[in-house]
């Protein structure tokens, strides 16, 4: 006779297997790798509840000292935008600058230095301190950065990330190009809060 | 079935050689790790809150008539947003009582709810002196929001406003004591 509590000590993991991987499948699904900003900003909170929509952004990323720096959400676009950028303005950006520009999360360079600034290498690039889109009256090459990229993607929304100290006065600068350049419609991107 | 349950790994009966009554069972603890390795990665790299936004429609401003609508002063509730998260309130333009306040549900949306009782087709006009940060407007807009207000509108602090603040410029002289209006 067999004693009965003589089972072997080994589990089954095969379950446990199917398990994991099922987790692994849905996490893998669900991630999106967010581009991370170039400047950190921390948005101000509200009630509101509409979800960003997740393609077709332009996003206009403001610093807590004021500083515009631009984004759109789709590389083709951003490469597009180069192009056009290049075309109008003869920035004389090669290909390769170009695909610099398309993989960048963030710019904030005046037209005039942006083709020295694609020349640099990988790492100085990150390492630079962008200035942001000069957007003051008389230089305001945001209107032609939004204006592009009206054209470049019809269809985007332009979306203000800015940081809860802004001082007013940079985001009323913003708005008034915005409305200058007859986009009366954009968000503002906030953080989720409890209505109390 | 008995022949592979877990506890038999060496031969059966019958004398077969024992390499071919191997346990076809492969250890799957190491696959678990991998998994739950992937699964953690996967766990922390994913962001689940969705950025939410606040819709903002501007009025257009290459239009033919450049004259803003014109409203009844009695009819207007100002709101100043002003430095050190301070909010100053009066209504009308003609010698109004500029009242202080804050943006706590007891402060703004109190006097957002008063007012609106008792002005009808009240027009709210968010004016946000140099001093205010983002996060004021974006909490006005909020509590605009909340308290189901339509008619706002966000406009220029003006010269006119300004004569009417003169008092509270410094902050922390000559201030009036906040609340208390019905």
């Amino acid at each position: 006779m067999r004693k009965k509590t003589h089972s072997s000590p080994l589990v089954d993991m095969t379950p446990m297997v199917d398990l994991g991987f099922l987790l692994v499948t849905f996490f893998m699904m669900t991630t999106q790798f967010n581009p991370s900003d170039l400047v950190p900003v921390s948005v101000p909170k509200a009630t509101s509840e509409i979800k960003m929509p997740e393609s077709n952004n332009t996003v206009l990323l403001i610093s807590p000292e004021g500083n515009v720096y631009f984004r759109m959400s789709e590389v083709k676009n951003m490469k597009n935008l180069a192009k056009n950028l290049n075309n109008k303005y003869m920035l004389g950006l090669t290909d390769e600058e170009i695909a610099k520009f398309a993989s960048l999360t963030g710019i904030g360079i005046p037209f005039g230095n942006l083709k020295q600034f694609l020349g640099l290498s990988e790492t100085d690039i990150k390492n630079v301190s962008q200035p942001g889109i000069p957007k003051e009256i008389g230089q305001n090459e945001l209107f032609n950065w939004l204006i592009y990229s009206r054209i470049t993607n019809p269809d985007a929304r332009v979306v203000i990330k800015a940081d809860r100290k802004t001082p007013y006065p940079a985001i009323k600068r913003v708005m008034d190009t915005l409305q200058e350049a007859s986009i009366v419609r954009f968000s503002l991107i906030t953080d989720v809060k409890s209505k109390t | 079935m008995g022949e592979v349950s877990a506890g038999k790994k060496r031969g059966g009966e019958k004398g077969k050689p024992a390499a071919k009554k191997l346990s076809t069972r492969v250890d799957m603890t190491p696959v678990v790790d991998l998994a739950f390795l992937l699964l953690t990665f996967f766990m922390l790299a994913t962001t689940f809150i969705k950025p939410q936004v606040m819709e903002l429609i501007l009025p257009e401003k290459n239009v033919e008539d450049k004259s803003q609508p014109k409203v009844n002063e009695k009819k207007v509730l100002n709101i100043i947003l002003s430095g050190g998260n301070k909010i100053y309130w009066f209504v009308g333009l003609t010698a109004p009582q500029v009242n202080e306040t804050d943006y706590t549900s007891t402060g703004i949306r109190k006097v957002l709810q008063e007012q609106n009782e008792l002005i009808e087709k009240m027009v709210v006009l968010i004016k946000p002196d140099e001093n205010s940060t983002y996060e004021n407007l974006v909490d006005i807009l909020d509590e605009l929001e909340i308290t189901g207000m339509t008619r706002f509108a966000l406009v220029d602090y003006t010269n006119e406003d300004k004569a009417i603040m003169a008092p509270f410029a410094t902050p922390g002289a000559n201030v009036q004591p906040a609340g208390g209006q019905s």
